[in-house]
């Protein structure tokens, strides 16, 4: 009888908990953690390194782009593989050999035979040569960088100049359109650095430029405007498919793996011009570096 | 032995459109170059995503520049079903191309693909996917060829 009562009293229990011990059905999802990969590649016809000389002409209205003097002279290694990307900035001012010209500055190279000489004279003081010379003026700059929106830099010393910008250049991050992305990258008298202070503003701007592409490559017919004002306001002999091939490249740089640096060099003067005389070794390490990875390890 | 994988239970019908278009380009040509686009992104989509055979998942990228194919395949865990093992029948559910141009003397120069793709596996796992992102493409002697491509994917 005792037995009897501890199974109906054991039976009763396992109906209860029968009743209120929710099946096994899972509970309709309230919340969702998804594993989202990616993939990315842009064609670099076989070579990881893709190297683009950035030259800003001084070329006055009316002027030949191409056989003026560069004004901004950025080496550029990409590695279409990482996406990381090395820019090394050159003085205009620096004292080099130009090939078949002798020692003058290198900013005459251009003048003395166009954007190819200009691009052995730089190629051969970082020791690697550039497969793309891109040769843009100031009015051209000014619109290219209006066409992507403008583009944030951070300013590490406030400046501004007498000429080209009254007003100053806060410290911090600032936005720059157009005109004053071209005076960021031009002024130098007040900056404390001069010619190399210089450089590492167009460096700044340069990964700002970049930095925007790679916002806005996503953006509904965004890189095929990009390829329109490249079009209208570079020097170029590429056609439209190879520039829209070059501004996916650019759309695959990762801006948080862009390393700079610009040649160093002693301060001197020759023939009654001021001039730099660039630190070779350090210009060929910044090559090295970058030839092998995209990335210069320390300047 | 192995069954031979079944085909896909259908194939999806895809909402294919012409996006922003920079430049001129003539109608004919926008539907010719729009026509030539989609079956080269359709190729890739079709055998990588839609095809429960990931044996011959190389020929996806048929459509893909000669960089491009070596690389894809390199990418293939998200670049076709190659990561999800075990898949008997694929359902897709939605397809859209959306291809923005540009036009350079009345021609087509270069196409920027914006692609959404969402299918469910059936198989040793059950999983909902979502394909997303954009291919460029060129067009050269051989056609028009993918020359870069940004892809995600998100299984569930």
């Amino acid at each position: 009888m005792k037995k009897l009562l501890r199974i109906l009293v054991l039976t009763v229990v396992l109906a209860v908990l029968g009743l209120t011990v929710p099946d096994s059905t899972v509970r309709p999802a309230e919340m969702a953690l998804v594993k989202i990969n990616t993939a990315s590649a842009v064609d670099s016809g076989g070579q990881d390194m893709l190297w683009i000389l950035m030259v800003g002409s001084d070329a006055r209205p009316g002027e030949n782009m191409t056989r003026s003097r560069g004004d901004a002279l950025q080496l550029v290694g990409i590695n279409t593989r990482t996406g990381a990307a090395a820019a090394i900035g050159v003085p205009r001012d620096s004292w080099v050999d130009i090939p078949g010209f002798g020692y003058s500055k290198i900013n005459a190279s251009m003048v003395y035979g166009g954007p190819q000489l200009l691009g052995r004279t730089i190629g051969n003081l970082v020791g690697v040569q550039p497969q793309y010379v891109f040769v843009t003026r100031f009015q051209s700059f000014i619109n290219m960088v209006n066409a992507i929106g403008g583009v944030d830099v951070q300013n590490p010393t406030p400046f501004s100049d007498d000429v080209l910008h009254r007003d100053p250049f806060p410290r911090g991050k600032i936005h720059l359109k157009g005109y004053s992305a071209m005076a960021f990258s031009r002024i130098r008298h007040s900056l404390p650095g001069g010619d190399f202070d210089r450089s590492r503003n167009q460096e700044r701007v340069m990964k700002a430029i970049v930095t925007k592409i790679v916002q806005r490559a996503d953006q509904p017919g965004f890189l095929a405007h990009g390829v329109t004002t490249v079009m209208k306001n570079l020097d170029t002999n590429l056609g439209p498919g190879e520039l829209y091939r070059l501004a996916e490249v650019a759309a695959h740089v990762v801006p948080s793996k862009i390393t700079s640096c610009v040649v160093q060099g002693s301060i001197g003067d020759i023939a009654g011009q001021s001039v730099v005389r660039p630190y070779v070794s350090a210009a060929r390490r910044y090559g090295n570096d970058a030839r092998r990875d995209g990335t210069i390890k320390h300047c | 032995m192995q069954e031979p994988a079944a085909p896909p239970t259908f194939k999806v019908a895809p909402v294919v459109k012409v996006g922003r278009v920079v430049g001129r380009i003539s109608k004919k040509h926008q539907e010719s170059a729009q026509r030539q686009i989609s079956r080269a992104v359709m190729r890739w989509i079709d055998q990588a995503y839609l095809s429960t055979d990931q044996s011959t998942v190389r020929h996806a990228f048929g459509g893909f520049s000669r960089d491009m194919k070596n690389r894809a395949f390199h990418d293939r865990s998200v670049m076709s079903n190659a990561g999800i093992g075990g898949i008997t029948t694929i359902v897709p559910s939605t397809l859209h191309i959306t291809t923005d141009m540009l036009g350079v003397k009345g021609l087509p120069a270069g196409a920027t693909s914006r692609i959404e793709l969402r299918y469910k596996t059936i198989g040793d796992q059950r999983r909902h996917v979502v394909v997303g992102g954009r291919v460029s493409l060129v067009h050269d002697p051989h056609g028009w060829q993918v020359i870069s491509y940004d892809v995600h994917r998100g299984v569930r």
